[in-house]
């Protein structure tokens, strides 16, 4: 690294790690502001994401609450520190509730509606799949019964069918007879 | 030409954690331009090196909101608003007009295109640029995205 934190990429000849992105990120600094940060941003996301639900525009939110599209933008930024009742007003002009849900630190994120009907479709459609998969094998079956109950009434027909338990017994007998006629020879 | 693809976890803290923001049906895969098979060797590696501390971890938290929206299955624009993610470029190429997307929020200024199969390709980044596009960056991503679109079999870097 250099004198002003960039990262110097070394000639792949002097065999030297080359920093991926893993190895750029200064995690010294204030995790807990970041942190904040990345909560703010979450809102926005989750605020714009209900906007597109409801195919509204930032200018139509703006209509809606009667504020200049720039206290829209900045509103929806994720860089501001938005209070209860900026969100409220947001989300009521979608016609939409909220509270606040807690989780663990390491738990799923929880799904928002419109996500829930994403995701419920995408396993409706896994479900079809599911159901076509099980009506072809249960054809499968069908006809693989039907051909072998068809081949072994042929060879019952043709008295070659031989039960399991006496096959044995059967090819038993003919080895031995072969045994008796060679040594016989 | 070879492509990384760019994950959630590739971005956030340590502290985080990326699972807490799943793909969704239909996210949008992300992905840069790598000269070789190396994931080091992405072209966005090598820009984010060359930034000072500061920028990067600004262009970091850019792209942990981009992957965020990305996985969503949302579109950028529907979250970045018209004036910070826009249409910068439209080129013909194969009887098709193509878009040239660019995102310009703080330090962060990305082009991107939307490709066939929720792909989201990142064709050039840059910090700090004001205006319009030079013809060099508009012709970067154009080759880029031609590239993209003619290769016949694409080619990704090993799993970073």
């Amino acid at each position: 690294m250099n004198t002003n934190g960039a990262i110097v990429r070394h000639d792949a000849r002097e065999n030297q790690h080359k920093p991926d992105l893993v190895d750029l990120w200064d995690d010294e600094g204030d995790s807990h502001e970041y942190w904040l940060a990345n909560k703010r941003d979450d809102i926005a996301i989750v605020l714009t994401g209900m906007l597109e639900d409801r195919s509204m525009s930032f200018a139509d939110l703006a209509r809606a609450l009667n504020w200049k599209p720039s206290r829209v933008s900045r509103a929806l930024s994720g860089r501001e520190n938005l209070t209860v009742n900026t969100i409220a007003e947001i989300v009521g002009a979608a016609d939409y509730d909220f509270d606040i849900l807690i989780r663990p630190k390491s738990a799923r994120r929880a799904y928002q509606p419109w996500e829930e009907q994403q995701m419920g479709c995408e396993l409706f459609e896994r479900l079809l799949i599911c159901e076509n998969l099980v009506e072809e094998v249960r054809a499968m079956h069908e006809t693989a019964v039907s051909v072998v109950e068809h081949s072994l009434r042929n060879r019952m027909r043709q008295n070659q069918y031989v039960a399991p338990a006496e096959q044995t017994d059967a090819a038993n007998e003919d080895y031995h007879d072969e045994l008796f006629d060679n040594v016989a020879a | 030409m070879y492509l990384r693809r760019l994950f959630l976890r590739n971005f956030i803290k340590p502290t985080e954690c990326a699972d807490a923001y799943p793909e969704m049906p239909g996210a949008f895969k992300v992905y840069c331009v790598s000269a070789t098979e190396d994931p080091a060797d992405a072209e966005l590696v090598e820009l984010l090196s060359s930034l000072e501390a500061n920028e990067r971890n600004a262009f970091r938290n850019g792209m942990s909101t981009l992957l965020k929206v990305a996985n969503s299955g949302r579109k950028l624009e529907t979250h970045f608003g018209s004036k910070e993610c826009h249409e910068a470029h439209r080129f013909n190429h194969a009887k098709q007009e193509h878009v040239v997307w660019r995102i310009r929020r703080g330090d962060l200024r990305i082009l991107f295109y939307y490709g066939a199969n929720r792909i989201l390709l990142i064709t050039d980044s840059f910090p700090k640029h004001r205006g319009k596009l030079t013809n060099a960056q508009k012709l970067k991503s154009e080759r880029t995205i031609k590239a993209f679109i003619e290769a016949k079999k694409v080619e990704y870097t090993r799993e970073s």
